[in-house]
């Protein structure tokens, strides 16, 4: 039943553009894969080149190392749950799940059954005689997936399916997605512009950037271990700091930001030439009201700004040596408050250099 | 809610917005009494009213037959324009490119075109094919004048679909075939039911093209009605007129039930 | 990434192109038929008139010296111009203020001044026809209840000239001018002339200020549209002007059928073709072609 899912170079021009460009993954069997990047970024293409609306220009798709590339969408009998649903609003939500069913030809008696399990599953069964008009988001999206369930597809692919809910909402729903995932085993291929969706839901995440794969790996692998700076920007708030190597021993590799030095841990970050950034997560970054409370990485500084959030405190620090730098603080301490002055500390396991330096971080530091 | 209590009750624009309202109405509406009127011109009935104007709709007169003519011809010349129009509508909204762009342009020539430059032209053309006074002549003119009606209609109901349904629907196992019967026409159903009115009624009203290319053979309605008016101001001609503005407005009726049930149910398109 | 979803974005090289065309056989010959349909029956029946024009009686421009020669073509034209003007500046005052006076209407009465404008739309234009020589005619409604009233001693003139014949018109050409006058005030955001009136504007000048100019394009389709429907107008002149009030379209009518002279009614139709096309391209700058003659 399962079955795994290989791209190889595809690539997808549109007159000189190109949507895909050189693109290469393989898909597990069972696997929660999500397409994460921002508008334009090529993952709608890709679901789409999956789903048979886009044929790629060059390269090829394989299920199971089957030739699929040139195969019309119809054939391949994988679900879609469309951005928006794209559900018959002439059909009542039975007969949208009947609709692959009956055009495969599945006798009565048989798709009423299946009708009526998926109906269940997605806890709709009181509501089948209903319009698509007649229902609420949040049942919407769960007539789409049952629709795009009740055919036993190999593949689920879902184009942003809840980003047209309300936060609430969207919440339980993520957590019923990544039960029935669970529950059918079935691969799912999920595109999203949203960030924490794709951390909790994935079992990977591949980050698209201009119709390229910019990274690819587990939720944890990608946050803790960014490989570029576009990923570290995109997958949650980060701490640039501008930086240059100066030296490096058994253990550590010493930094410089202007005159102040710092050291990381060096199994933990590539050695690099050049201009470099270090990338401190704001969690990572600890408050202290003196020096000698802080660790051995430190920058003194003055708090401009505060904001609650409830579950925590972010800061912003204004510092000499790197500029303003962003700092989540827990509820446990005392609270931050707006122009004392403290020390910034983090320690040596915590951050990754990469090489160059974000968009427009030329105004911002000097 | 505001605006409804701040609404000033009489104002410029109401004024004069219910007077043409009822200059488009009240005058039409004269012909239902005249309608009653026993005697044997276009008069107001007074105390008696007579049915003698009804009866001659149904009698020995022609009318009948003319209700006829017209029901054939319109009823033929609308499917004909109905194929043609939706077979264009969803080409043309599928391709969606410089060609078919223009040919859509090509398409709505019928309607910008005055009519006597369609009598000329027909009266001529017919003459040399030999469709002067046949069905078949009258039934080509008017499935052609009422074509962009059609294209018009069919096209605005497949501007509100959404292509994700096309793709939803290939996607769940249906061919382009399979999906343009069980998708996409009933999701254009108002459309082509509107473009089947649109061309009936284009057909059913037309009168300068008829005068020219038909003399006995076809005799529609508006013909008859054309020539009652120039021989003596028939008043059959009220009595059938009030019963199309009845006609009419139930249509009118019935459109905007049938519209606001189907909203309900599964909304606008 | 919209152009994932639209039809037109496959196909950009001539290989491209033909492949969309193999693969999209079916759609073209659902375009094409209608077109060869309309090609063949219609365009080369309208296209001889145009070419008869220049060859009968003889080949060359004579018949459009003709036009711009003989006092009684210049007489009919003027009076075509002259009929056109005045339906259409009537049609579009008329037009123009019963939209807004619809487009500020509350829910109910709005809904009644649409099915009654509707209703006088769908109703067929000979039975309109008939009704306003019921109403006119010197022995007409309006008259005796005219002088019923004791305000004329005589019956007016209102058929048979200029009069009916606008009337009629304009009658004929309101729905045409309201439709989309109020389809293009309904799209103007309702909250501009409140909020000019807030930073000061008096009401009215909120209105000439904001209000007027967002409805100009719209003013300026309709007026076009009239002009075109106006222009080629047969029936209402033809029986309410009795004869008496000649225009073009009649006037090609009897070269036809009573004196015979095709060069000059096939000419006069080129004339009027020419004319009408380029009134609607300058139309379709202010509103789609389609829009326009469709009946709601």
């Amino acid at each position: 039943m399962k079955e795994s899912l290989a791209f190889d170079s595809v690539r997808k021009a549109y007159g000189g553009f190109f949507a895909l460009d050189d693109v290469s993954i393989d898909i597990k069997a069972g696997e929660f894969m999500t397409l994460l990047g921002p508008s334009g970024s090529g993952k709608t293409t890709m679901l789409m080149s999956i789903a048979g609306f886009v044929e790629p220009t060059s390269g090829s798709i394989r299920l199971d190392g089957k030739e699929i590339t040139h195969l019309p969408p119809e054939k391949r009998n994988f679900g879609v749950v469309f951005q928006g649903y794209a559900l018959f609003p002439h059909l009542t939500v039975r007969e949208n799940v009947f609709y692959p069913l009956r055009v495969r030809g599945v006798p009565k008696a048989e798709a009423d059954a299946k009708i009526r399990s998926m109906l269940e599953i997605v806890q709709l069964d009181h509501l089948a005689e209903r319009y698509p008009k007649q229902l609420s988001g949040g049942q919407q999206q769960r007539v789409a997936l049952a629709r795009a369930m009740v055919f036993s597809p190999e593949l689920l692919l879902l184009d942003e399916p809840l980003s047209a809910l309300d936060r609430a909402l969207r919440k339980d729903l993520q957590r019923e997605l990544k039960d029935l995932h669970e529950r059918l085993g079935t691969t799912f291929i999920y595109v999203t512009h949203d960030q924490e969706e794709a951390l909790s839901m994935s079992d990977r995440i591949a980050i698209l950037r201009d119709g390229r794969i910019e990274q690819l790996g587990r939720p944890e692998e990608l946050y803790e271990k960014p490989a570029s700076i576009f990923a570290a920007n995109f997958l949650g708030k980060s701490n640039f700091l501008p930086a240059r190597q100066v030296g490096c021993d058994d253990r550590f590799v010493t930094y410089a930001v202007g005159d102040h030095r710092f050291r990381l841990d060096r199994d933990g970050v590539r050695s690099l030439d050049g201009d470099i950034s270090i990338v401190l997560r704001p969690e990572r970054l600890t408050l202290h009201s003196s020096e000698e409370a802080a660790p051995d990485n430190r920058m003194a500084g003055r708090i401009k700004g505060v904001s609650y959030f409830g579950q925590l405190y972010e800061a912003i620090v204004e510092t000499e040596v790197a500029g303003d730098l962003l700092v989540s603080a827990g509820l446990d301490g005392p609270a931050p408050r707006a122009g004392e002055t403290v020390w910034v500390g983090w320690k040596t396991n915590v951050g990754v250099a990469l090489p160059g330096r974000p968009e427009g971080a030329d105004e911002a530091y000097d | 809610m505001q605006s409804e209590l701040r609404r000033p009750t009489v104002s410029f624009s109401r004024v004069v917005g219910w007077m043409s309202v009822c200059f488009l109405i009240v005058p039409v509406l004269v012909v239902v009494p005249v309608s009653f009127t026993p005697k044997r011109y276009l008069s107001w009935p007074g105390s008696e009213w007579s049915l003698r104007h009804y009866e001659v709709l149904v009698g020995e007169g022609g009318w009948l037959s003319s209700i006829g003519d017209s029901l054939i011809v319109a009823t033929a010349a609308a499917v004909l324009a109905l194929a043609m129009g939706t077979l264009f509508a969803v080409g043309h909204w599928r391709l969606n490119n410089g060609v078919t762009r223009n040919l859509r342009l090509f398409l709505l020539l019928p309607m910008i075109v005055p009519p006597i430059v369609h009598a000329v032209a027909f009266y001529q053309a017919w003459a040399v094919l030999k469709l002067l006074d046949t069905y078949p002549g009258l039934i080509l003119v008017h499935s052609m004048k009422a074509l962009p009606f059609v294209v018009l209609s069919v096209s605005a109901s497949l501007i509100n679909l959404d292509p994700r349904l096309e793709q939803a629907s290939r996607s769940l196992g249906a061919t382009s075939r399979e999906t343009l019967w069980l998708i996409i026409l009933p999701q254009v159903r108002p459309g082509i039911i509107a473009g089947a009115i649109f061309a009936f009624v284009t057909s059913w009203d037309e009168i300068i093209v008829a005068i020219f290319i038909t003399s006995r053979e076809v005799y529609t309605l508006p013909k008859r009605i054309w020539d009652g008016i120039f021989d003596n101001i028939d008043p059959a001609i009220a009595a059938l007129g009030t019963v199309m503005i009845l006609l009419t407005a139930i249509g009118l009726v019935v459109k905007d039930r049938y519209e606001k049930a189907r909203n309900i149910k599964i909304g606008a398109s | 990434m919209t152009d994932v979803f639209a039809p037109s974005a496959r196909g950009g090289s001539l290989f491209g192109a033909s492949a969309s065309f193999r693969k999209n056989t079916a759609y073209w010959v659902m375009v094409l038929v209608p077109a060869v349909f309309l090609a063949t029956l219609y365009l080369t029946p309208v296209i001889s008139v145009m070419v008869r024009s220049f060859v009968e009686p003889t080949v060359g421009l004579d018949n459009y010296a003709t036009i711009v020669d003989s006092a009684a073509i210049r007489s009919v034209l003027g009076k075509t111009a002259y009929i056109c003007f005045m339906t259409t500046a009537l049609t579009l005052a008329l037009g123009y203020v019963t939209a807004y006076a619809m487009t500020h209407a509350g829910q109910r009465e709005k809904y009644v001044m649409f099915f009654l404008v509707i209703l006088s739309f769908w109703i067929s234009v000979l039975i309109r026809t008939f009704a306003w020589i019921a109403v006119l005619q010197p022995q007409g409604i309006l008259n005796d209840i005219l002088i019923g009233l004791g305000l004329i001693e005589r019956p007016l003139r209102l058929v048979r000239n200029d009069i009916g014949v606008i009337v009629g018109m304009v009658h004929y050409m309101l729905p045409f001018a309201i439709l989309p006058l109020f389809a293009n005030m309904q799209t103007i955001d309702r909250t501009l002339v409140p909020a000019a009136r807030a930073l000061g504007a008096s009401a009215r000048w909120a209105f000439f200020t904001v209000f007027l100019p967002l409805s100009l394009p719209g003013l300026a389709g309709a007026g076009i549209l009239v002009l075109i429907f106006s222009s080629g107008f047969y029936i209402t002149p033809a029986i309410l002007g009795g004869g008496k009030v000649v225009m073009v379209a009649e006037y090609i009518s009897l070269q036809m059928s009573e004196t015979l002279k095709w060069g000059l009614a096939t000419s006069l139709a080129t004339c009027l073709t020419v004319v009408v096309l380029a009134l609607t391209v300058a139309m379709s700058r202010f509103m789609e072609v389609g829009s326009a003659g469709k009946r709601v």
